[in-house]
């Protein structure tokens, strides 16, 4: 394989920059690390077959997201049709990668268990702005829709994130806190937490 | 709880953050992936895959087709093409409306016209449905677009929600009601449905898509199945000046939506760019979305001018820009939405801090053009700047 070709240039650079953060975006979705690594492989095997549609600079990411969030709503590869080196690459996540401690913090997982309530809808806006640091005009891109209407999803959906936590303050007839320190040194926002304080 | 503080407690929801995942010795299956790929090996019928791939062979292209974006996403704000295809939209509904109303006119001598071309437009570019039964009335409406909207509505102290999804969200969103709820097919409105019943209480019916979106009608009040089915039996398609009577007071209409930006602007000091195009964008609208987005144009037309003024260190209009997003903590617009939400507590705060030594981080975030643009969900592009 030369090195000289623009596009295989061009595919190598889109390749090396943005696969870490697609498989990122699908360890946060999936359901194993072999579903993980079949999504990522299979959003950058688009990039390659689609190479002159990728737009380039920032938009490459947002474009590798779109694809990405297709495949994950499209992509139900049985174990036994999946690629090996997509087999292997999963084996090398379990094996050497461990959840964040944050999100085994019970507060955590409240809201989880809170997101899990919303709709689809809601809850993927409100990921692609918490997991992904995406700006609404960036989650716009990734789900084509206009600026003005993902604002607003992400304004219902936070109303309705704090409605299923305030039913979750009820439920446990205390008062619920949560504590969110700020963002490390990567401008990634540190662990929050809730801690329940019996009233 | 403001929307930071969501955010950040969103964000640690996440099991695998960034940082992990680029820490990963991953190097040398990343180099295999990349080659294999580049060759055409990956996921062809011959090469080391257990079996057949689904990808490749005669329907690949079709399977890409239904992954890659139909609009090439490589723009920035404002996005010209999205823009022209609502505007050529917007005009076709304008001009079928102008051949409608002309007939109405024709056959009702001296009938005055309630409503604007504009409102008329957006009536009839979405379906609109009514529940025949006067104790049910149309509690909220918002952000009606081509593809999408929300209709509330309210009666004996129960709530009926009619949401508009664009129809590529079909499949996932019937997947997600189908897979831990009871569903049977039933009719609505004269249309195949998928009627789920959720543990405890509520109901959601979703129609199948058409060409442009899908509705999705639900309820989580009623636990009666036969009190939901007869309900949505009662709803009916209505025309364009009914269904604009029956909006509620709150909704903005699109012919008056100039007015009140006008009157929402008023006494508020306006920055050197004011991009209202968001605003401009929805069709009908709640007062309160509404309201957010002028209020987002001006205070993030200000801070982008303190972020652009730092970036030169010209102080003097650093310190007027400062001044006047301080002010908005006088702005009557703000104090009105303040009652609804925490919408103008953001902003205030995020104001204060523009007083505060640069590369501060009292108070939370660093304040940075990214970080308010994302706060405030501000319309135009990020600023370099402090």
């Amino acid at each position: 394989m030369g090195g000289h070709d623009p596009a295989e240039e061009r595919y190598r650079r889109l390749f090396e920059e943005h696969f870490r953060a697609i498989l990122g975006y699908a360890m946060r979705r999936a359901r194993t690390s072999a579903e993980a690594a079949d999504i990522a492989s299979e959003t950058m095997l688009v990039a390659w077959r689609r190479l002159e549609d990728v737009p380039e600079g920032e938009a490459t990411r947002l474009w590798l997201f779109g694809v990405a969030r297709n495949v994950v709503a499209t992509t139900h590869r049985s174990a036994d049709r999946r690629d090996r080196l997509v087999t292997r690459i999963g084996r090398h996540l379990d094996d050497h990668v461990t959840p964040d401690a944050a999100a085994d913090v019970a507060g955590t997982e409240l809201v989880r268990v809170a997101m899990s309530r919303l709709d689809p809808t809601d809850r993927e806006v409100l990921e692609l702005a918490g997991w992904e640091q995406l700006t609404p005009a960036e989650i716009a891109e990734v789900l084509d829709l206009p600026s003005a209407t993902v604002r607003t999803r992400l304004h219902r959906a936070r109303q309705r994130l704090r409605a299923v936590l305030d039913e979750f303050d009820d439920d446990h007839g205390g008062a619920r806190r949560v504590d969110a320190s700020s963002a490390d040194a990567e401008g990634r926002p540190r662990a929050a937490s809730i801690t329940e304080e019996s009233s | 709880m403001n929307d930071q503080e969501l955010d950040l407690a969103i964000a640690a929801t996440s099991r695998y953050s960034s940082t992990a995942v680029a820490e990963l010795d991953l190097a040398a299956l990343e180099v295999e992936l990349l080659e294999r790929i580049m060759s055409g090996a990956f996921g062809a019928p011959d090469s080391d895959s257990d079996s057949e791939s689904d990808v490749d062979g005669p329907d690949a292209d079709a399977d890409l087709d239904t992954v890659v974006p139909l609009e090439r996403p490589g723009r920035t704000r404002p996005h010209p093409q999205r823009r022209r295809r609502r505007t050529t939209f917007v005009a076709m509904a304008v001009a079928a409306c102008l051949v409608v109303v002309a007939g109405i006119l024709a056959t009702s001598p001296g009938g005055d016209r309630q409503f604007a071309d504009a409102a008329i437009a957006v009536a009839r570019s979405n379906e609109r449905l009514l529940v025949d039964d006067p104790t049910w009335t149309v509690a909220k409406v918002d952000q009606f677009t081509a593809a999408s909207g929300e209709m509330t509505f309210t009666g004996s102290g129960r709530e009926l929600w009619l949401n508009w999804y664009p129809a590529d969200t079909y499949e996932m969103f019937l997947l997600d009601r189908t897979s831990s709820y009871p569903s049977k097919a039933i009719a609505v409105l004269g249309e195949p449905a998928t009627l789920v019943t959720y543990t405890g209480a509520g109901f959601a019916a979703l129609l199948r898509p058409n060409d442009v979106n899908f509705l999705e009608i639900r309820s989580n009040d009623l636990v009666d199945e036969r009190e939901f089915r007869a309900l949505l039996a009662k709803l009916r398609r209505v025309g364009v000046d009914e269904w604009l009577t029956a909006l509620p007071e709150r909704a903005v209409r699109p012919d008056a939506s100039a007015a009140l930006i006008d009157s929402m602007l008023q006494g508020v000091v306006r920055p050197p760019v004011l991009d209202l195009s968001d605003v401009e964008a929805v069709g009908v609208s709640d007062r309160y979305q509404f309201g957010t987005r002028v209020a987002s144009a001006v205070a993030c037309g200000w801070f982008d001018d303190w972020f652009e003024a730092s970036a030169v260190d010209d102080a003097d209009r650093v310190a007027a820009a400062g001044s006047a997003l301080r002010s908005l903590r006088d702005w009557k617009l703000l104090q009105d939405l303040d009652a609804e939400g925490d919408y103008s507590q953001v902003v205030w705060q995020l104001a204060d801090r523009t007083q505060l030594p640069a590369g501060s981080e009292a108070g939370g975030l660093p304040l940075t053009a990214e970080s308010v643009h994302g706060a405030l969900t501000c319309p135009g592009p990020v600023p370099s700047g402090r």
